[in-house]
């Protein structure tokens, strides 16, 4: 297949389809055409409105796809109604999707354009939502959004976070030339490619040991804007795991080193550190606005805000960790790294049992009464900076390579477990309950600013 | 070597098996072809594999890669099969 183009993100109204919708989207559209409809959440985003696809209404050919009054297709009257009574009443934005011929390029005909001229208007009084159209090839979108305040406009971006993480537009972006500091770089990753780190907006949630590290090297990859979340503060055992870390700086915030770290690396960066934990509405708002966010934190509670901005938001993350397990007497057993890719809609970490129901319970309160939850002292968990560092790569390999299309597999999220023991590193699939409150349409998957995500998450 | 499946009954009647599999590259002998997750790792523990219930549990699939077993997905077993156990509580 011809290489897709690269497209750094853009401003303005987006669309961010999550990966599953938008293979079932594919090959209900490619190669022979068809139509459908996609229900959409709203929220705002670091460079304009989001809508946020959760489901996917497929139009049967011949029955709710038929033969045109005007143009060659049309949706049939039934199956709009259904639909847009569907967005009325789940208070979600109604886009109409078919597909066009070529590959690079794609606009609305002026047939189709007459078809929205003549039908909108009536299905933003109906829904009292943003409704609008959307055209297709399997490289370009475009889309022609009419708000509920009662303007129009056009949607600047489609995005799918998937193996690769792809922004679809009306034709590619032509690039700007990436500067000398980046020139090796741009070797591999192109000039639109680090442009597109340059306009990505990625949080590392956690700032210790792997955190530490993440930091560090996205800012030298050249990531425009970090979000940086750490309620911790530096204490002497820390030190040998902090990248740039001294004596001087025990006592010092994490978000502190990280931000110094990181305008180290690059003078040109945007930081916005947040000394909270991620629960707090301060650093989950940050959160909402990134385009990537990787997960370094020890505890539940972390796992669960992010999974559920992850699965609301539809913005792609990484968990990454360490397990050393050290009995009593000092046997080692098996040492594992993981790295596990966070996709909308894809099997969360609650599928996957990776967040401890207990363990949250008592995370949620006061530090006081946390430590008094805990039947056992607190015994540090061993950590040693060559096995985050592990982790830490895979996760930032997967991320310059997702975020500048170069993966092989627009499909494979699988997430990477290492056992440095015995050199072995596995690749593990997910798992999904087909009803998850959070990663399903059944849940909190795409509803954004509908409900936040403090209200919203009941433990 | 090993035979991975016994007969251990007489032959009108349903003949348990023992199928051997194994669990973080240790070998695993388990009572039935029909497991779920959660007794494919009870077995491994009470045969001494250093994990404990609430690790995460994965099956080596044809393709080479590990597909996530939860604890009451009920899957079909076969000899020489590959799990791999890892504690979800991994830190950063």
């Amino acid at each position: 297949m011809a290489r897709r183009p690269v497209n750094p993100p853009a401003e303005g109204w987006s669309l961010t389809i999550p990966h599953r919708l938008w293979t079932e989207l594919s090959a209900h559209l490619f190669p022979s055409g068809g139509g459908a409809v996609l229900l959409a959440g709203h929220a705002e985003g670091a460079r304009g409105p989001r809508l946020l696809a959760y489901d996917l209404i497929t139009a049967t050919n011949d029955t709710d796809y038929i033969p045109g009054e005007y143009g060659h297709r049309a949706l049939a009257p039934s199956f709009v109604r259904d639909a847009a009574v569907r967005a009325r009443d789940e208070s979600a934005a109604y886009l109409a999707v078919h597909a066009h011929g070529g590959l690079d390029r794609v606009r609305f005909s002026s047939v189709d354009t007459a078809s929205h001229e003549r039908g909108y208007p009536a299905l933003r009084q109906i829904t009292g939502q943003t409704v609008g159209g959307l055209v297709l090839t399997p490289h370009a979108a475009a889309g022609d959004l009419w708000l509920a305040d009662g303007s129009r406009t056009p949607l600047a971006e489609t995005v799918i976070p998937g193996g690769n993480l792809l922004r679809l537009r009306p034709c590619p972006a032509t690039a700007t030339p990436a500067g000398p500091d980046h020139d090796r770089q741009a070797r591999l990753l192109g000039d639109v490619g680090q442009e597109t780190l340059n306009r990505l907006r990625v949080a590392v949630v956690g700032l210790g040991g792997v955190g530490s590290i993440l930091v560090e090297e996205l800012a030298r990859l050249g990531v425009g804007t970090l979000v940086l979340i750490d309620d911790d503060t530096i204490e002497a055992t820390n030190l040998p795991r902090l990248v740039a870390a001294g004596k001087d700086d025990i006592g010092l915030l994490k978000t502190d080193l990280a931000a110094r770290n990181a305008q180290r690396a690059n003078p040109r960066i945007r930081l916005i550190p947040k000394a909270t934990r991620v629960e707090h509405p301060e650093a989950l708002k940050e959160l909402a606005l990134c385009d990537w966010i990787f997960l370094a934190a020890d505890s539940a509670s972390a796992r669960h805000w992010v999974n559920a901005t992850v699965q609301q938001f539809l913005i792609p993350a990484v968990q990454v960790g360490v397990k050393i397990p050290v009995d009593s007497a000092g046997y080692v057993g098996q040492i594992h790294t993981a790295t596990r890719i966070m996709l909308p809609g894809d099997g969360c970490l609650w599928c996957n049992r990776l967040i401890d129901s207990t363990q949250l319970a008592i995370d949620m309160h006061p530090k006081a009464e946390r430590d008094a939850a805990r039947y056992v002292p607190g015994v540090p968990a061993p950590s040693v900076i060559t096995l985050n560092t592990l982790a830490a790569a895979e996760a930032l390999n997967h991320f310059v390579l997702a975020a500048t299309g170069l993966h092989d597999d627009d499909h494979d999220h699988a997430a990477v477990i290492h056992r440095p023991r015995t050199r072995q590193r596995d690749l593990q699939d997910p798992r999904q309950d087909a009803n998850c409150r959070w990663c399903t349409p059944a849940g909190r998957l795409g509803r954004g600013d509908s409900g936040s995500v403090v209200q919203t998450a009941t433990l | 070597m090993d035979t991975a499946i016994e007969p251990t009954a007489g032959q009108n009647e349903r003949r348990p098996v023992q199928v051997t599999v194994t669990v973080n590259n240790q070998p695993v002998i388990l009572p039935s072809r029909e497991l779920t997750g959660l007794e494919i790792k009870q077995a491994a523990i009470a045969q001494g594999v250093p994990i404990d219930t609430g690790f995460q549990l994965s099956v080596k699939r044809g393709n080479g890669r590990y597909e996530v077993v939860d604890d009451d997905e009920q899957i079909r077993v076969h000899p020489n099969q590959e799990f791999l156990a890892v504690p979800p509580d991994d830190n950063s």
